[in-house]
């Protein structure tokens, strides 16, 4: 069992290092302003989660969109899919309740009848799955310092824009001292076996010390090179015409899709 | 207690961002009042040490589910409340973008709900008044725990309310209660334990991070009153017009299956709108009597809040050692 949580850790921060790399490089989608890309993943996610909770066929056509995305950032869809399955249970619970409670038929094509509970799970599922990716696309193609420069641009204060990036960076800082010690712990333990519960409260003790300790050192490493809390430098970011044009254009389209159902308009042409 | 976006509705999600940005612009200006940079370091390390725990779940007995920390309390203790709340911000924001947990139009709610309960309420009337300057072990460990409960229990209790005002979700109201404030009851008990131990730990490795702490000048009640109470109109005023006034997703939806539905029966018309009525008001005793329109809803959500606001401070002024001078004026 140990072992296993050793595994979901060890997982757990290189996931944490697999998006961020991915945001750094450089594709023509990488390279549009954080702005508008947290602008259109809000647009996006307004108009899918309005839709109500039984219209299956109008959401599908959103699903185009992280696809698209994915393959034009060039991230591969089976880490975005694997990403996307862990928001998933606590919807399951809430959606697993429509199953139960909401027994109405309602009439698919071909006669066949399904309960209104299993509609709206399926729709409430599709819902996760299209506003989680939406987010990690933004993810994985807006390094870590360009979305706090479009915070700052969308008017945050300083200070959190500055906490946003701190917490961040210590993070690593956080791991590099939890791993440390961690091998220091297992090279000196004979059966080579992960840390005993006993132990933990101390290594978390421990743990908390060093990474302050290193933290303060870091800050004054910072200080010394000039660094300025009050003067915290973001990139400065300014949407192109262009960029803007597309904005208003997806939004458009977003709101378009909202009103009409394009899956069964396709239907129709073809029966 | 990460709510996803697939469970909030825009108007809700909308409104608890709206929320929750006025209390980090408010935390922000507090802070730069006397802002000091060399806690710079704590508070990044802080959040980065609270969103490590975040990712710890532990097994919650006899439930078959698990829960993890919070952390607001505890960065209440060793940041103080402002800058607590905008450590945890910044924790939620990391987890929505990278890790899927809580989404982006959700981010008020979950910012709200675990935030806010732990920095402006349960750390001002639970856990400094009890704990005083942190240097009693047991008296931290008690006050943390309740501290931890309180916040938790009111946070999953919002976590109902705002998923059920969004209407995805055909669970009743009584269940899904009764489902979550239990199990965040128990979350509550071990995440105070945890945190009041780790309180008493820093306090005995690190003593400074409390003095630094206290110096600081000392908690403005008032001020959280205002914020508090702003917050409780918002919500008791702004959810439960949502409440009423917003039904068109439900309604819509029971039309088209009543619709498309074969009527077998009136009977089954009638249940569907029984149905809708039952949904549209799942608090019905908040409404005024003799008033169906949104407004009377309104009114009688505010005046809930008032008086569970009332409440909550009666609690914590007969928990206040009387040794105390108290500064809070209603």
């Amino acid at each position: 069992m140990s072992a296993s949580k050793t595994g979901k850790f060890g997982a757990s921060l290189a996931n944490l290092r697999s998006l961020e790399s991915l945001a750094t490089r450089d594709t023509p989608l990488h390279r549009i302003s954080p702005t508008i890309k947290i602008a259109a993943t809000f647009a996006y996610i307004v108009a899918v989660v309005s839709f109500g909770v039984y219209d299956f066929s109008g959401l599908l056509p959103f699903a185009a969109y992280p696809i698209i995305v994915a393959s034009a950032g060039e991230i591969p869809y089976g880490l975005l899919f694997k990403r996307t399955l862990i928001a998933l249970p606590f919807v399951a619970f809430a959606g697993t309740a429509n199953i139960i409670f909401d027994r109405a038929p309602v009439e698919l094509a071909f006669g066949l009848k399904i309960t209104g509970g299993m509609l709206s799970f399926a729709v409430l599922i599709l819902k996760t799955l299209l506003t989680v990716s939406a987010v990690l696309v933004l993810a994985a193609t807006t390094p870590l310092n360009a979305i706090a420069s479009g915070l700052k641009r969308f008017g945050l204060p300083c200070i959190l824009v500055l906490q946003f990036v701190m917490t961040w960076r210590y993070l690593e800082v956080l791991i590099d001292e939890a791993e440390r010690m961690f091998h220091a712990y297992v090279l000196r333990s004979p059966d080579g076996k992960f840390v005993k519960f006993k132990d933990w409260p101390m290594m978390a003790g421990q743990l908390f010390l060093r990474a302050y300790d290193r933290a303060e050192r870091v800050y004054g490493a910072m200080q010394c090179r000039g660094f300025d809390a009050r003067r915290i430098h973001t990139h400065n970011i300014r949407e192109t015409g262009g960029e803007i044009f597309g904005l208003i254009l997806f939004a458009a389209a977003c709101a378009a899709l909202r009103c009409f159902n394009l899956s069964a308009a396709v239907g129709g042409i073809f029966s | 207690m990460h709510m996803a976006d697939a469970l909030v509705s825009p108007a809700v999600g909308g409104a608890m961002l709206a929320v929750s940005a006025g209390l980090v612009a408010y935390s922000a200006r507090k802070m730069r009042k006397d802002f000091d940079p060399s806690r710079i370091p704590l508070m990044g390390i802080m959040g980065a040490f609270v969103f490590a725990a975040q990712m710890i779940n532990f097994a919650i007995p006899g439930t078959g589910s698990s829960g993890h920390i919070g952390g607001a309390v505890l960065l209440a203790a060793l940041l103080g409340p402002y800058a607590a709340f905008l450590a945890l911000t910044c924790v939620l924001v990391i987890q929505a973008l990278f890790f899927a947990d809580g989404g982006l139009l959700a981010l008020g709610c979950n910012i709200f709900n675990m935030g806010f309960f732990g920095c402006f309420l349960a750390y001002p009337i639970f856990l400094k008044p009890m704990a005083g300057n942190f240097s009693n072990p047991v008296k931290v460990l008690l006050a943390s725990i309740l501290a931890c409960i309180v916040s938790l229990q009111l946070g999953a209790f919002c976590v109902v309310l705002e998923t059920l005002v969004s209407g995805v979700t055909q669970l009743p109201f009584g269940a899904f209660v009764a489902l979550m404030q239990p199990i965040h009851l128990s979350i509550g008990v071990v995440e105070g334990a945890l945190t009041g131990l780790a309180i008493v730990f820093v306090y005995r490795a690190r003593p400074q991070i409390f003095l630094e702490c206290n110096a600081q000048k000392s908690f403005s009640y008032r001020a959280v009153l205002g914020s508090l109470l702003i917050a409780a109109l918002a919500i008791g005023g702004g959810l439960s017009l949502l409440a009423s006034g917003d039904p068109d997703g439900l309604e819509w939806s029971m039309e088209k299956v009543a619709g498309t539905a074969e009527l077998e029966s009136s009977g089954a018309v009638h249940g569907a709108a029984a149905d809708v009525q039952e949904k549209t008001s799942f608090l019905p005793d908040y409404s005024i009597p003799d008033s169906e329109s949104a407004a009377g809803t309104s009114v009688a959500g505010i005046v809930g809040s008032l008086i569970t606001l009332a409440a909550a401070l009666a609690v914590g002024f007969a928990l206040k050692p009387r040794t105390k001078r108290t500064r809070v004026c209603v």
